[in-house]
């Protein structure tokens, strides 16, 4: 199991014949994952990568039905490629731009929520389900030298943290269910709480694993939702950038931002407030596998070892 | 972030229809005097630097007749507000106020917000820690935008009655308007003033846009001091080499970092401090163009306090490392720097992993940490390393 994607997702890329848009469905092609169409504008009639080309989303799912979209286009074109999937009726949009302005990230988040669709991103390499299917850059060309199948979800600020923590627990033995960078930027289309929830419900997770940074009030949300609603799987957190307390800060412009903070968003506040929630606070990544069989969530029995165990008894 | 200076912000609103008393900038006491006298009557007197707090810090005058506000310019010029050096004041009509309201519009986490209160001021902060009920709050949908019935809601919420909610409904709409299409993240407007003829006036601005300004002066407020010049060479080559941006700021300790940045950047960075070690700098960095990485390990390698060197950026996947290591490998060589001595440890694993790896290997002693080692792993041995190094040199 899995949350957002699994092996049925079905997929149009826009913005498929760009350099890096084929670089990256290369990978997720021969990783897998189902991409049924790419959409460019005046491309339509043509093939990328075997995959055939449409001039709209619309005209794309029209023949080839898609769950997901995989977004490429510069930064400028976001608004509309997002709106035109939205409206096309597809529920998981990948928005991998960097440098897109706040206000047209608050635009398409809101347009897709009132949809009740999910973006990942902006400025994310992508979510994979390990085993199953993979949207974006993320894992690479060898994907499984990172990401092997597994119970542990993770949700990261940082499409490189994502990474790491994956490396963290496949070394001890653990696999993921489901890999999400959601986001580097300050906006993105789902707030981490909102993962952690998916997660809980995935009955394919066992612990969930949670990146944060200073900045942002995705941690202040999580530990408002387990303090209300209790810790239903265990759940670490690691915060980075302590170091930042360290170095003095610039006089603050206007007085809006100190009056809507409900608590300060540095490092060290989130840890606080998530571990006062029940988060278990990681303080390296090296510590997680400890934490992990602290709460009684063991590493993945190797496949050939649980067959064999069948096959004996 | 980008901080707009008070005549650009009030340009800005006045080109869109907003309530604006006339200004100009001066940039002696008798351009000043002149401006006042144009102006005519009394005038307020305001250092043009985009920082906050100006009223408390001195840098907000008052003046009655144009001699005074010669003088009242030459004594805000030429001052450092803030860590901003004032070389220019901002001469504004000064408008009778009978009552002083607080709007805000915000973009920090979504959704966007508005804040309100009909006890506007310099003491905003207080008036919302002691009675938060009288600062309203109201999250806007970027879909449906700010119509100014939902902001004469607000007001009427603020505690706002009588003729004048018409126009403030107006006002904050206008202001929505500007704040979406300049791509601003902050648009705060403390106080707007309610003159004697009962009409709204803005007559506090502060602007914020997320352009990326990406100016030694913007990285100065950022970090509050004067920037070095390995810190400037490294700002000139973000801006002027294609491809991805280099961000270097300088710190006091001793181990030179070219890490990506992001998450995992930061994390090292905590762990380096945690295991007793002190970064000369941090660095983010998401370019492949040599030549640009090339500037960056120039400036960490020049830095006179740097006693070693860790590479080390997450585990790449989509970019290719060779062109962020050659680059480093290349810098050592032509300052002949011997990695036995000034301890180099890489930890870089992704796309050109075996490029990157062949480079290291030509210059002895450099510290390749082994393919998928652990993060913690690389900061371990950079830091003692460093540590021997320096013990080295405490028994010389």
């Amino acid at each position: 199991m899995s949350i957002l994607i699994d092996e049925k997702t079905t997929v149009v890329i826009q913005g498929m014949t760009g350099r890096q848009a084929r670089l990256d469905c290369t990978n997720c092609l021969n990783y897998g994952t189902r991409i049924v169409a790419g959409v460019t504008p005046g491309r339509g009639g043509e093939e990328v990568l075997g995959v055939p080309v449409f001039n709209t989303v619309k005209a794309a799912v029209a023949e080839h039905p898609a769950t997901a979209s995989v977004i490429y286009v510069p930064a400028p074109a976001v608004k509309d490629a997002v709106l035109e999937a939205l409206d096309a009726g597809i529920k998981v949009i990948v928005a991998t731009s960097e440098g897109l302005p706040r206000q047209t990230a608050a635009y398409i988040v809101a347009a897709a929520r009132a949809t009740g669709a999910t973006i990942v991103g902006p400025n994310t390499n992508g979510v994979i389900s390990p085993g199953r299917s993979k949207l974006g850059g993320i894992g690479g060309v060898d994907p499984s030298d990172i990401y092997v199948p597994g119970r542990i979800g993770i949700c990261s600020r940082s499409g490189g943290m994502t990474a790491e923590l994956s490396l963290t627990v496949k070394r001890a033995g653990y696999g993921v269910s489901t890999g999400v960078a959601m986001g580097g930027d300050r906006i993105t289309g789902r707030a981490m709480v909102e993962y952690v929830r998916m997660f809980e419900a995935d009955e394919g997770t066992d612990a969930i694993l949670c990146y944060g940074e200073p900045g942002s009030s995705n941690e202040a949300e999580l530990a408002a939702h387990l303090t209300a609603n209790g810790v239903t799987k265990p759940i670490i957190g690691i915060i980075a950038g302590l170091f930042q307390e360290n170095y003095p800060k610039g006089v603050s412009f206007g007085h809006a931002a100190a009056m809507i903070s409900l608590e300060a968003d540095s490092a060290t506040a989130k840890r606080q407030m998530l571990a006062r929630a029940g988060v278990t606070i990681a303080s390296s990544l090296e510590d997680i596998p400890e934490l992990l069989r602290d709460h009684g969530v063991q590493p993945e029995e190797p496949l050939a070892t649980s067959r064999q165990t069948v096959g004996s008894a | 972030m980008h901080y707009l200076t008070e005549d650009k912000a009030k340009q800005a609103l006045r080109d869109r229809g907003l309530p604006v008393p006339d200004g100009e900038i001066a940039a002696s006491p008798r351009e000043a005097g002149e401006v006042a006298r144009r102006l005519g009557g009394a005038v307020a007197i305001k250092a043009l630097v985009a920082t906050g707090r100006r009223g408390k810090a001195g840098a907000i005058r008052f003046a009655g007749t144009p001699a005074e506000a010669e003088v009242a310019a030459a004594a805000i010029l030429g001052q450092t507000v803030n860590g901003h050096f004032c070389r220019a004041v901002y001469v504004e009509r000064r408008i009778e106020i009978e009552k002083e309201l607080y709007l805000s519009l915000i973009l920090e986490d979504y959704p966007p917000k508005l804040l309100c209160s009909a006890e506007g001021g310099v003491e905003i902060e207080e008036v919302h820690r002691t009675r938060p009920d009288s600062v309203i709050s109201f999250d806007v949908d970027p879909v449906r935008g700010l119509p100014s019935w939902d902001a004469v809601a607000v007001w009427e919420r603020a505690g706002v009655e009588g003729k004048v909610l018409a126009q403030l409904g107006k006002l904050t709409a206008d202001a929505y308007a500007h704040f979406v299409a300049a791509d601003c993240t902050m648009l705060e407007l403390n106080p707007v003033g309610i003159d004697t003829s009962g009409r709204p006036v803005v007559v506090g601005t502060m602007m914020a846009t997320d352009a990326e300004d990406g100016q030694p002066a913007a990285a100065e407020a950022a970090a509050g001091r004067l920037l070095t010049e390995r810190e400037r060479r490294v700002i000139e080559a973000s801006q002027n080499l294609p491809g991805g941006m280099v961000r270097y700021t300088e710190l006091d300790g001793d181990i030179g970092l070219f890490v990506g940045g992001g998450g995992a950047g930061l994390h090292q960075h905590d762990l380096i401090l945690a295991a007793g070690g002190r970064p000369a700098n941090h660095t983010d960095a998401s370019t492949v163009n040599m030549d640009k990485v090339r500037v960056l390990i120039d400036a960490i390698l020049d830095h006179p306090h740097v006693k070693s060197l860790f590479v080390s950026w997450h585990y790449q996947q989509m970019a290719q490392i060779d062109k962020r290591v050659i680059p480093v490998i290349e810098a050592l060589k032509a300052r002949a720097i011997d990695p036995r001595k000034f301890p180099v440890v890489i930890r870089m694993f992704g796309p050109g992993e075996e490029l990157a790896r062949q480079a290291a290997a030509s210059l002895p002693g450099i510290h390749y940490m082994p393919h998928g080692a652990p993060l913690a792993d690389g900061v371990k041995l950079i830091v003692e390393l460093t540590q021997k190094v320096k013990s080295a040199e405490a028994v010389q």
